[in-house]
């Protein structure tokens, strides 16, 4: 162990870094996000930052394979991954020219935090993506079905997050019917069913055989509950909420909630 | 484990079924983890005092000349517009007006996407008339709230 542990230790977090960097570049290069540092109410970004650092110990969890939860090393996992985030955007967002000493530190700070959430968990899933193969599955087999959720939920975040800044959310939800918003959610609702359906959860479903009423009620409705709420919550926290008719926001909800859904159930492949 | 810490010693990924304490933090670590921690509270606890303490206040922006150079057949006056409020305006008006007395010569005005508060931009006005000769009267117009 000792130096052959360190070694390996900074091999893993270079990694995560790189990955970070990987999952979080269109955010990174996106204006919008830019603008959300400095413009966002800063109570809502204090508040997405609390909220990921359980999201991002339940990750560590969840794609690690211990077989005992261990609350030290997932919260460990989950701070270094927040560190590697805020550097990984810190860095390019210097090099962007987005962030300099010219600007007040409020702009600076509020630029790199909501950066920085989505390169964390880009962190994260970087060990598995880029990392050696170890045997992944069982501490997601462990937590059975809430697992499952939770994975779904982290999907939605993450494939929400990477459009709900873009004024094209609002923009789509304004030009659509009320029944093109059906229709999507039909249709959000479907792709759903179908990527669990072919890709299955780790053992859980196995879905050929099973009823295709059972795998519907227990995954793909469910699925996109979790995909919906993920979605009101991203556009709340963006401001995106404020001030809209209630009909707006569901419609925006609705928009929001295709990637969310297609987050949730590709979830899977890449935890 | 796949998380960043990941199990690293040297018995690498075994059957899962080691026992708690054979396993010892690298220094390394506790070392990324606790610069993670310190950014994680230093950002979160920076982010709750702007909320507290500086945003709230509505955008006051103060508009001033840098300076005027001659440029072809006309001059440039760049300008730097400061929000001394806490919150940002956006697509800020500002308007350079030339005038020889009460008889306005020429407008000339930019539009400024965003301007946060406690921050400042700058941007260039183009005039044919001569802003040494006349009176330039600069102001904001307006704002939008993001």
């Amino acid at each position: 162990m000792g130096r052959n542990a360190e070694l390996k230790y900074l091999v893993a977090t270079a990694r995560a870094l790189a990955g970070g960097t990987i999952f979080a570049f269109p955010l990174l290069m996106t204006m919008e996000m830019w603008w959300l540092g400095f413009h966002m109410d800063p109570f809502r970004l204090a508040l997405f930052l609390i909220v990921s650092l359980p999201l991002l110990t339940g990750l560590s969890f969840l794609s690690g394979f211990e077989d005992t939860f261990r609350w030290r090393d997932d919260v460990m996992d989950a701070l270094t991954a927040y560190g590697i985030g805020f550097v990984a955007s810190a860095a390019l967002l210097m090099l962007f020219g987005v962030i300099g000493p010219n600007q007040p530190w409020t702009e600076i700070v509020g630029k790199i935090a909501v950066q920085s959430v989505p390169a964390a968990i880009g962190g994260m899933l970087a060990r598995k993506q880029l990392g050696e193969e170890c045997d992944q599955e069982s501490n997601l087999r462990r937590a059975g079905y809430p697992g499952i959720l939770f994975v779904m939920a982290m999907g939605a975040l993450f494939l929400a997050f990477n459009v709900a800044p873009t004024e094209e959310m609002l923009l789509i939800s304004f030009r659509m019917s009320p029944w093109q918003a059906l229709g999507l959610a039909l249709l959000s609702l479907l792709v759903l069913h179908a990527f669990v359906y072919a890709i299955g959860f780790s053992g859980q479903a196995e879905p050929v055989r099973a009823p295709l009423w059972h795998t519907v009620l227990r995954f793909a409705v469910p699925g996109y509950g979790i995909a919906l709420l993920v979605s009101l919550y991203v556009l709340w926290t963006f401001g995106r909420t404020d001030g809209m008719a209630l009909m707006e926001t569901v419609q925006a909800m609705v928009v929001l909630g295709f990637p969310a859904a297609l987050g949730a159930a590709t979830a899977r492949l890449v935890i | 484990m796949v998380g960043i810490g990941g199990t690293v010693d040297a018995e690498g990924r075994g059957d899962g079924r080691r026992a708690r304490g054979e396993r010892r933090t690298p220094v390394t670590e506790w070392i990324a983890s606790g610069m993670g921690a310190i950014l994680f509270l230093g950002t979160l606890g920076m982010i709750l005092y702007e909320g507290i303490f500086v945003a709230g206040s509505p955008p006051d922006v103060r508009v001033e000349i840098r300076d005027v150079a001659r440029q072809g057949e006309g001059w440039l006056v760049r300008v730097k517009a400061t929000n001394l409020g806490g919150a940002t305006a956006a697509e800020v008006r500002v308007t350079g007006r030339l005038r020889r007395g009460d008889e306005t010569v020429e407008d000339a005005s930019i539009l400024l996407d965003y301007l946060p508060g406690h921050s400042e931009r700058e941007g260039g006005l183009f005039f044919r008339g001569d802003p040494e000769s006349l009176v330039l009267d600069l102001r904001a117009e307006g704002y939008v709230e993001p």
